[in-house]
């Protein structure tokens, strides 16, 4: 099943100016595979370039959609997620405005609401970022 | 790079390379208005870019992350709980002509960010 645009408000709680990411292509268990497509109005663009945060942003974003389809799996409203530690995160490239990122998160462990993820972020065969992240899950 | 996220009010440093810059968080930036609904929590990210630019005015260098080498978020920070801040700066050249850098945000002793990251110039 794909989600695409508004269908990943199912899956994360963050709308516009700060949604960073336009599709979630496969999702299971363990792994998940999103994308965004650069925007020229894009917040976190400058001077044709998606900085930094606006990488981040879409890696916590991407793992955050990929808990998200867990919980929608099971009927449940999507959490709250947020950073709680980033660590060994390599930035190689700015994308480009029209840029498509190809985004894949592997899920490294689950610890009481905590989950320890591995991030890769592509443009075609270009390696953009690599990043390890600790995304805290809020319960209602 | 984002629009009104947030007002320097003081920058101290004596050598460009370490320092102190007091900022204030806009409740009223565009960014809350997706982060979340009814909920304005202030991204890890913006604080994380807030910290780069801080290195820039502190440095007088346009500066780009390269690698963050650990960031710890400990404390939710809102512009509503948490309106001003203090950003720490300091910055030491390395041998590959890259830049160390040491950050934190906090406030009044207490530590809600800190930073470790390679810097270089853009």
């Amino acid at each position: 099943m794909i989600f695409r645009n508004n269908d990943i408000y199912q899956l994360i709680p963050q709308r516009p100016p700060m949604f960073m990411v336009d599709v979630v292509w496969a999702a299971t268990e363990s792994d998940a595979d999103t994308g965004l497509t650069i925007q020229e109005n894009n917040i976190f663009v400058e001077n044709g370039l998606f900085r930094e945060p606006g990488i981040i942003e879409h890696i916590a974003q991407s793992a955050a959609a990929f808990a998200g389809y867990g919980t929608f799996v099971r009927g449940e409203q999507p959490k709250l997620g947020y950073i709680g530690e980033i660590k060994d995160c390599v930035m190689h490239e700015f994308p480009h405005v029209g840029d498509e990122l190809r985004t894949r998160i592997e899920l490294v462990a689950e610890v009481n609401g905590i989950r320890l993820i591995n991030a890769e972020v592509h443009v075609q065969d270009i390696l953009i970022a690599t990043c390890q992240m600790k995304i805290f899950l809020k319960d209602d | 790079m984002i629009d009104n996220y947030y007002t320097v009010l003081n920058c101290t440093t004596t050598d460009h390379r370490s320092g102190v810059v007091n900022v204030r968080l806009n409740a009223d930036c565009s960014i809350y208005d997706g982060h979340f609904p009814g909920n304005p929590v202030s991204p890890g990210v913006c604080n994380i870019n807030m910290i780069r630019e801080c290195a820039e005015q502190i440095s007088q260098c346009k500066l780009r992350i390269k690698r963050i080498k650990q960031c710890r978020l400990t404390t939710l920070i809102t512009p509503l709980t948490h309106s001003q801040l203090d950003v720490n700066i300091d910055l030491s050249e390395q041998s590959d002509g890259s830049l160390k850098l040491n950050a934190s945000i906090g406030n009044e002793g207490e530590n809600y960010l800190s930073l470790k990251a390679e810097l270089t110039d853009e």
